[in-house]
């Protein structure tokens, strides 16, 4: 951002500059202009697409659904944060759930109304926040308790451990340069006023002469 | 909202502290007034304590007292608002058994905009 406030400032003095000197004054310029807006394009245009990009791919690959939309639509200034804290709520009471069904597989003879009750409980709770992928597993293993197939809902099981966690990495990530977007964006703003409040007329001037004529 | 600028109030009654997060948020969009509890017991409590609701948000599955056994008990001691089930159940005996406790009305969960838009509508036409 503080690299346009030096474009336009360069542009000023080239223009308060006599006309003979201004030519090559002016291509020494474009050519680091255009390094500039190259290089801009790229750092200003990449954070913004990246959170963006992780978060139509989470919908688009199945992980996410409308509900996960109705969260976003309640976060707001006096919660801005809401989303990543509901999240966390449910990974966090969601690790207690996985472990109850992990400790119940592991004591025989096994306890299937009690794994189908744990299940639906995470359920639930998934359902809350939007997780499609998951609960396609959830309901599996559901089945797999009614008709007490162990094999069936340790199998599902595992993949739901698997979907859990592979959730829990793309929504961190995404959240984290949710964040970093945001704070890149503030420290743009700071820094491009930092950046104009301390040229001086010396500033100005000093990088400028290349090829005067007398 | 109601006659004279009120706002509707509600009773979110869940074990799960996400659940309750996330309603308490979504009734207050849309402009209700909201207590939290997390069982039915807690629940009973409010209203022996002489709280009064407009609806009463109840989750089926819960410690303590759940959700069929909170709302007989509320509408034994003449509770008389709405009372709206939610449950991750499906359609089963289970959910059969919710609504003949004394719901008004009972939805799958989550919860989202337009259940609680639903459940609005219903109160602006009751109060009109």
């Amino acid at each position: 951002m503080h690299q346009f406030f030096h474009l336009y400032m360069t542009h000023a003095t080239i223009c308060s500059f006599p006309i003979e000197s201004r030519n090559t004054i002016f291509f020494f310029y474009l050519s680091l202009a255009s390094c500039c807006f190259f290089f801009i394009t790229m750092e200003g245009n990449q954070l913004p697409c990246q959170a963006s990009y992780m978060r139509n791919a989470l919908f688009s690959q199945g992980y996410l659904d409308d509900q996960f939309l109705q969260l976003e639509d309640l976060q707001d200034e006096a919660n801005p944060n809401f989303v990543e804290e509901v999240v966390k709520l449910f990974y966090s009471d969601s690790a207690r759930l996985i472990q109850n069904i992990e400790l119940t597989l592991e004591n025989t003879p096994w306890d299937f109304e009690k794994l189908d009750n744990i299940m639906h409980q995470y359920k639930g709770s998934s359902s809350s926040i939007g997780t499609k992928k998951v609960q396609k597993e959830c309901t599996q293993f559901q089945e797999y308790c009614k008709v007490e197939n162990i094999d069936g809902c340790m199998r599902t099981f595992q993949e739901v451990k698997q979907e859990h966690a592979s959730l829990k990495r793309k929504l961190e990530n995404y959240f984290q340069c949710d964040k970093n977007k945001a704070a890149s964006s503030s420290a743009d703003l700071l820094g491009a006023a930092s950046e104009y409040g301390k040229l001086d007329s010396t500033q100005l001037f000093s990088v400028v002469i290349v090829d005067p004529i007398d | 909202m109601k006659k004279g600028g009120q706002k509707f109030s509600a009773l979110v009654v869940d074990d799960n502290k996400m659940i309750r997060k996330v309603e308490e948020k979504l009734l207050a969009r849309f402009g209700f007034e909201t207590k939290v509890v997390e069982n039915g017991e807690k629940a009973l409590k409010l209203f022996d304590d002489g709280y009064t609701f407009d609806v009463v948000v109840m989750d089926m599955e819960m410690p303590v007292m759940n959700g069929p056994v909170a709302t007989r008990a509320l509408r034994a001691r003449g509770v008389d608002c709405m009372i709206v089930g939610v449950t991750s159940c499906g359609d089963g005996p289970e959910k059969a058994e919710f609504e003949a406790s004394g719901l008004n009305c009972c939805w799958e969960k989550p919860l989202n905009a337009e259940i609680v838009g639903t459940i609005l509508n219903k109160l602006d036409n009751k109060m009109s």
